[in-house]
């Protein structure tokens, strides 16, 4: 590997990055929103989209929405209400065709980043007022030892304890503890008093706060507040198309949140933003770093749970060469995204995910580079600039030697 | 391998000494999609050799679409059917409409197992990735070869073997050795898929045969079969031959294909296990048996329905089956179950001993009794009640 | 009181069927034959779910007048899809060994699978007819030591009939179903044990909830289901669920409340569930925390004993499919504390049974467009036109 740090990179940022709102990822970092309780991100997210976009709307299960009209049919004055039913794809969703039946029923695009985070649940409370947890996506019991957590709608403060090193034997100390072993200590001492302050089934987070190191960031949420900010980003702008954005629920529960969401919508494509984990710092062993730290955006080409599009992985890949926006492939080690939801809906959704590099992920302290954030912005942002629908036009069968194979290598 | 030779081979064991004697075709197409390269995602030359094969045996069998994942969609018309104009697209969903022929839907998948390249290393190795339920810790030794036809060979690092004696070998302790000198002059590029390496061999006389992808280019030699058996002799049932992508990463080619077409019946064909081996678990399931009748598997549970009529079509047929309930594993009809409201489902297996190993090894007769009985669904399920959706 | 409590249908006459996955047609028949009264009419799929649909009603119109929620084009009632589950953990002949000996697999998963549970177990074998039987151990006098103490393989094991081979044959197939002989039986201390207490229990409930809502308005249409295939990945609810909420706008009415079983305390499982405490309702991920709000406001209601229960992933019933099915279903999960689940021995209390049927039933008959319209999260409003776009040139809305 290099031994470049990603402290290292240049000081201003390139493709306007400078002018990106970093507040808002770090203000989305910090908010609290576990699976299944992404409210808090949701009004966040909600609030900062919803001076650039024409329509705004959630699901049953918490998905956000925005649209975001093409530059063809913006100008046609729509009444925003909630649509009628009908046996189409996603025809009661606003502004759909059905909605709008003067215009031409073409699919969005959807670009899908998810709220939530992974973190901790109160499952119990013991006869001491000690919290009992449980893991809200993929969680070690090292990521919590000796951290302060805050809890539910109030923001509760706990601590995870760690008895004092002079009071442990060598043998406990090398040994880390399992979740279930572990109690959330909440400073009372009764079951009552604990059952005032927190409930079973209350979610808990790391009480982290953003720090800014300048070319990179430190958070507790990166994943995918990271994805969400790069969204909100986007949608600030127009394209040639409509673009739906989804901002997802329970990815980390299950990828759950983005198969409704493509079913309702069923989109001629998708996009997904992710914040994904890197294997870059010192091992031992020349092995994949899968992504690094201050490569860029990063490809995917096969993770765990879908097969990127090759069309799609192809125009991601010419649209940065175009843009000369620095980029990496992720190596297809495992992990899965929304897209692995998305791509099976109906009849099969083209997708293809981006992703920013992530260091510490599913931890107290995620790292982030802006120098790949503002790459990632720049990357879609050119991909859907030059989108066109021939991209995703079916594949032709009826003429010998027709490129119709999907095996067509995606170098990088 | 060369399917010339492959398909010359058989010649050489007398028809009359092979039970449920093979088509030549039938031959012809075990020959030409076990040469076809193919891991899960990348099944592009598969469904090339299957658009081949249908052209060249099989001409009035329509062609009707490829979908976004890459699934290749073929029809053959019930007797009296509307006339093969232009082939249309996803038919409605008239599953409640009086008076039309029951639709049949048989999926085969075109995928293999394999690996997926994640990173060169300075000397030039490839380490990897599994694609599918490759048996990592058996991979030691084996050969693989890129869509290029470039081939390696898998090993393990001799000092982290060590370090795990008694363990299983784990996927980051091999690397592919392609002869490359260092990482510029390695010609795999992160994201190149492999599959094993191999080819067509017969056995006992051309009554067996052994390749690296049994599973499932012989379920495909046997959907293509009884596709061009179906066309050549239409039954009261309208056949739909589903050649789907990405089953052995999750069944996802069936979960779109389903969807797209509304049908009575779905049927998936693929190869399953063989309990005739040494200090085998129970499985009773045996080379030379006949097609299997899956009744469970580690995915699904056939319809009860489905597998009465399965099995009646064999005797009428005198086509030799036996009945499968596999432990583990699962194939695409557990997701053409799912699709829209629940579709009576079942499937037809060929037993297979070794699978998702290099060499893996059918019984030719129980592939010519899957093609027949897969065949045999164009009769439909008339008379039947079970099929029907209620109201 | 009568050992059925309050419950229009004694639990036992559910607990005491045989419903093994994916042949669950005896339990389907009984529950649709008990619903059928109380429901407008009862359907079975193609997966064997049996699906009972009953109207909104309010005074005598059924459902018109109660809907603001789905746009001011539509005239649909909200719709509550209430889930029970048919099967009970099962087994499957695979093999016929000389002797006549019978191996088995689980039916479904064999992961997390407890051997322990079938050792010297009575069995039910669903055959040409049905033959009792039992799963064979080896007595401790001819064990080595060493293997006194370990569970045995699953391969290990066999069902005996009691017949030769050749009767066995004869009456026994490759994929017969395989269930566990162990009738319900009532204890002291108002508790109901047997192979299947806390699902057949659990249509009792299902069918009490219909009675109680033919007596009584309710503005939402009603879908009681009773879900085959429940311990094999819920593939029966996949499958209506998919289908319930295939569009968008039917998604958007319907709200789910799925009945399952949760892990009481008991030696071996450290938890504050208790039995006799009432039904839990599930908080977590996998249940729309307004359905969980408005289920409590309707326990606290009704003044019905309660505990909540905290599911930090998805939760092993149906829900876990019903939510993300189609264009996704807002569920709630309401369970029955149950001990030894899965086992020849599961146990339930009685009282808990017709305190979760009143629960339902009285959130149910509650259940209005109002409520289901606040589920379903309105529009947000959105700035009129964008100042990046002004800024880029761009056309604005």
């Amino acid at each position: 590997m290099s031994g470049r740090n990603v402290n290292d990179v240049e000081s201003a940022l390139p493709y306007g990055g400078d002018g990106l709102d970093w507040a808002l990822l770090a203000a989305l970092s910090d908010a609290r929103g576990v699976s299944g309780d992404e409210g808090r991100v949701r009004d966040i997210v909600a609030a900062a989209v919803a001076p650039h976009v024409d329509e705004l709307w959630t699901d049953a299960i918490g998905n956000l929405y925005a649209r975001k009209r093409g530059e063809r049919v913006a100008a046609v004055a729509t009444t925003v209400r909630r649509g009628v039913g009908g046996p189409d794809a996603g025809a009661n969703e606003p502004g759909s065709p059905a909605a709008r039946s003067s215009e031409p029923a073409v699919p969005p695009l959807m670009v899908c980043a998810h709220l939530d985070e992974v973190g901790l649940m109160v499952v119990d409370v013991d006869g001491d007022g000690m919290a009992r947890l449980a893991a809200v996506g993929g969680v070690l019991g090292a990521a919590v030892v000796g951290q302060r957590v805050r809890i539910g709608a109030d923001g509760v403060v706990g601590v995870v304890g760690l008895p004092p090193a002079h009071a442990t034997t060598d043998a406990v100390r090398a040994r880390l503890p399992a979740l279930e072993e572990l109690r959330i200590d909440l400073g009372v001492t009764t079951r009552d008093a604990a059952l005032a302050l927190v409930q079973p089934g209350d979610g808990a987070v790391w009480d982290t706060a953003t720090v800014d190191l300048g070319p990179t960031l430190l958070g507790k949420a990166m994943d995918d507040r990271a994805g969400c900010w790069a969204l909100a980003m986007l949608l600030r702008s127009r394209y040639p198309m409509d673009i739906v954005g989804v901002f997802s629920v329970q990815e980390e529960a299950g990828t759950r949140g983005a198969g409704p969401a493509a079913h309702r919508l069923a989109p001629s494509a998708a996009f997904v933003l992710e914040c994904g984990t890197t294997d870059d710092t010192p091992k031992d062993r020349d092995d994949t770093p899968v992504m690094r730290v201050g490569d860029g955006p990063a490809v995917t080409v096969m993770d765990s749970s879908m097969v990127a599009d090759p069309r799609l992985v192809r125009h991601l890949v010419a649209a940065a060469e175009s843009a000369a926006i620095r980029h990496q492939i992720r190596a297809p080690k495992g992990g899965g995204t929304d897209g692995g939801k998305i791509h099976l809906a109906r009849r099969g959704v083209p997708t293809a995910v981006v992703s920013a590099p992530c260091r510490y992920l599913h931890g107290p302290q995620a790292l982030v580079s802006k120098h790949d954030l503002a790459g990632m912005v720049a990357l879609v942002r050119a991909a859907l600039e030059s989108w066109s629908p021939d991209i995703v036009a079916p594949i032709p069968f009826d003429r010998p030697g027709s490129p119709h194979s999907l095996n067509r290598e995606v170098a990088p | 391998m060369n399917p010339q030779t492959a398909s010359a081979s058989p010649s050489t064991a007398s028809p009359s000494t092979v039970t449920n004697a093979p088509s030549a075709p039938l031959l012809d197409a075990l020959a030409t999609f076990t040469a076809a390269w193919g891991p899960s995602g990348r099944e592009g030359a598969v469904r090339d050799a299957i658009i081949a094969w249908l052209a060249a045996h099989a001409p009035t069998v329509d062609i009707v679409r490829i979908d976004a994942l890459g699934n290749l969609f073929t029809r053959v018309r019930a007797a009296g059917g509307a006339a093969a104009g232009a082939p249309a697209g996803a038919p409605a969903d008239d599953r409640t409409a009086p008076s039309r022929p029951a639709r049949i839907l048989i999926a085969a998948h075109m995928d293999e197992i394999g690996v997926i390249a994640t990173h060169v290393d300075a000397t030039g190795f490839v380490r990897c990735s599994a694609v599918g339920g490759v048996p990592i810790a058996d991979l030691v030794g084996c050969r693989v070869r890129f869509e290029s036809g470039l081939e390696g060979v898998i090993d393990a690092e001799a000092i982290a073997r060590k370090a795990a004696a008694g363990q299983t070998a784990t996927l980051d302790m091999l690397y592919i050795d392609v002869g490359a000198p260092d990482r510029a002059a390695c010609p795999v590029r992160v994201g190149d898929a492999a599959a094993y390496a191999g080819g067509l061999v017969w056995q006992d006389g051309g009554r067996r045969a052994m390749a690296h992808n049994m599973d499932n280019r012989a379920g495909c030699a046997a959907l293509a079969e009884a596709l061009r058996r179906a066309a050549a002799a239409p039954g009261a049932a309208e056949v739909w031959g589903v050649f789907t992508v990405q089953e052995e990463i999750g069944l996802r080619g069936a979960r779109t294909a389903g969807f797209d077409v509304p049908c009575d019946v779905a049927i998936a064909v693929d190869i399953t296990g063989a309990g005739d081996l040494p200090g085998a678990a129970p499985l009773a399931l045996a080379l030379g048996g006949g097609a299997a009748v899956k009744i469970s598997d580690g995915g699904m549970i056939s319809h009860r329905g489905v597998v009465g009529w399965l099995e009646r079509l064999a005797a009428d047929g005198h086509i030799p089956v036996q009945p499968e309930v596999l432990p583990g594993g699962t194939t695409d009809a557990a997701a053409l179950q799912l699709t829209g409201a629940g579709v009576p489902a079942g499937a037809v297996s060929i037993p297979t001993r070794h699978a998702h190993r290099p060499g893996q090894v059918i019984d030719i007769g129980d592939l010519e009794a899957a093609a027949a009985l897969l065949a045999a669904t164009r009769i439909g399920p008339s008379g039947e009640a079970w099929y029907t959706p209620q109201d | 009181m009568t050992a059925a409590g309050d419950l229009s249908v004694d639990s036992i006459r559910f607990a005491a069927l045989d419903g093994p996955t994916g042949a669950e047609g005896v339990v389907a028949d009984a529950l649709s034959a008990a619903l059928a009264p109380f429901v407008d009419r009862v359907e079975r799929d193609a997966l064997g779910n049996v699906i009972a649909h009953r109207r909104a009603r309010i005074g005598n119109a059924t459902g018109a007048g109660v809907t603001t929620a789905f746009g001011p084009d539509v005239v649909a009632a909200p719709r509550l899809l209430i889930v029970a589950p048919l099967d009970e953990p099962s087994m499957i002949v695979a093999r016929i060994d000389p002797g006549g000996f019978l191996r088995f697999r689980p039916i479904g998963p064999a992961a997390g699978v407890d051997v322990r549970a079938w050792l010297g177990q009575p069995v039910t074998v669903h055959g040409r007819r049905p033959l009792a039987g039992a799963i064979g151990t080896r007595p401790p006098h001819v064990l080595e030591a060493a293997v006194r103490d370990v569970t045995p393989d699953i391969d290990a094991l066999f069902v005996d009939v009691g017949l030769g081979e050749a009767d066995v044959r004869a009456a026994v197939a490759i994929g017969d179903a395989v269930t566990l002989r162990r009738p319900p039986e009532r204890m002291a201390g108002g508790r109901l044990t047997g192979k299947a207490a806390a699902g057949g229990s659990l249509l009792a409930a299902l069918v009490e909830i219909a009675r109680r809502l033919a007596e009584t308005p309710h503005p939402c249409d009603i879908v009681l289901a009773g879900a085959a295939q429940g311990a094999f990945g819920h593939r029966g609810a996949a499958a209506f669920g998919a289908s319930l909420a295939a569009d968008s706008t039917d998604a958007a009415r319907t709200v789910a409340v799925v009945l399952g079983a949760a892990s009481a305390g008991q030696r071996g499982v450290d938890s504050t569930i208790a039995l006799g405490a009432g039904p839990t309702i599930v908080r977590g991920p996998n249940v729309h925390p307004r359905v969980q709000q408005a289920l409590v406001g309707a326990a606290k209601r009704h003044e019905i004993p309660h505990q909540l229960e905290a599911a930090p992933g998805m939760t092993r019933t149906a829900a876990s499919v019903l939510q993300v099915a189609g264009a996704g279903i807002a569920c709630a999960v309401v369970q029955l504390p149950a001990r030894y689940g899965g086992t020849a021995v599961e146990t339930v209390a009685e009282v808990d049974v017709s305190r979760l049927a009143r629960l339902v039933a009285a959130f149910a008959a509650g259940l209005d467009g109002e409520i289901v319209a606040a589920l379903q999260p309105a529009l947000i409003a959105v700035g009129s036109t964008a100042a990046d776009d002004r800024a880029a040139g761009r056309v604005t809305s």
